[in-house]
């Protein structure tokens, strides 16, 4: 079961990214020329909330089965000190447990707002903060913090 | 039924209460079964199924006080808080969430 959800892990991570990325072009296209706030674009809201909900559940229940975090909470005061095992045991989940929450928060307080300006408003600023630190958070082969594939594979 | 799937707070209330059932499970059969009886196969099934109802719950719960305007400090901490105390669930149901409903029923 684990390699084939750190495979979906890191696949999914891209529709993450696109769905967020997406979001927001159309959420400042329409915040910058007025338009009205479509039935698309209350999919394409909810939808991205949803594929940052999943990939936060998958990511979750890899934390609990991999050997590494297994390592890291019997380990804890040896393991801080290596940054790989800090970063995968606290910062990576921490990071990304809040760009999901400013997700939540961000969809919706946009779907509550009363005017079609103040839905885009909302939902670019909440999930633009939230893609920043999905990016930061994400183990980019370029990263400083911590270093994966872009694809994984079994 | 209709009403529980129609709105969100009616799917945040069946979410609590697999959450509750969950919970109630998890340290009431599925622990002890672990510690008295080393026999940990339960843990291990009804911890990951807890552990994603508990996600949803929660996220769930915010995304609900966004949307319904709840204070932090009157309601969603108390929403919050109850999903990790047993019976939490249910006693925020009876006591909050099924008055929000009922009142939105009504508009």
């Amino acid at each position: 079961m684990y390699p084939y959800l750190i495979f979906f892990h890191s696949v999914f991570r891209w529709l993450v990214l696109l769905s967020l990325f997406y979001a927001i072009t159309r959420g400042i296209r329409g915040w910058l020329t007025h338009q009205s706030f479509s039935r698309s674009d209350n999919a394409i809201r909810h939808i991205t909330a949803t594929i940052a909900h999943i990939q936060l559940a998958v990511g979750y229940i890899l934390y609990f089965q991999s050997p590494l975090v297994a390592y890291f909470r019997s380990h804890y005061h040896e393991a801080v000190k290596q940054f790989d095992f800090l970063f995968f045991g606290l910062i990576h989940i921490s990071m990304m447990t809040v760009a999901i929450i400013l997700i939540t928060i961000g969809s919706s307080a946009a779907k509550r707002k009363t005017t079609d300006i103040a839905k885009f408003k909302t939902m670019t600023v909440f999930f633009l903060l939230a893609l920043l630190i999905i990016f930061m958070a994400i183990p980019w082969p370029f990263s400083p913090l911590a270093n994966r594939p872009y694809l994984r594979s079994f | 039924m209709q009403k529980y799937f129609n709105t969100k707070i009616g799917r945040l209330r069946i979410v609590a209460l697999f959450e509750g059932i969950s919970l109630l499970i998890l340290i009431g059969i599925a622990v002890p079964l672990k510690y008295a009886f080393h026999d940990a196969s339960l843990v291990k099934t009804m911890g990951p199924i807890h552990g994603l109802l508990f996600l949803f719950f929660v996220l769930n719960t915010i995304s609900v006080g966004v949307e319904y305007k709840w204070k932090f400090s009157e309601t969603t901490w108390k929403v919050l808080l109850a999903c990790i105390i047993p019976f939490g669930t249910f006693y925020i149901d009876y006591t909050i969430l099924s008055k929000i409903q009922n009142r939105t029923n009504k508009q």
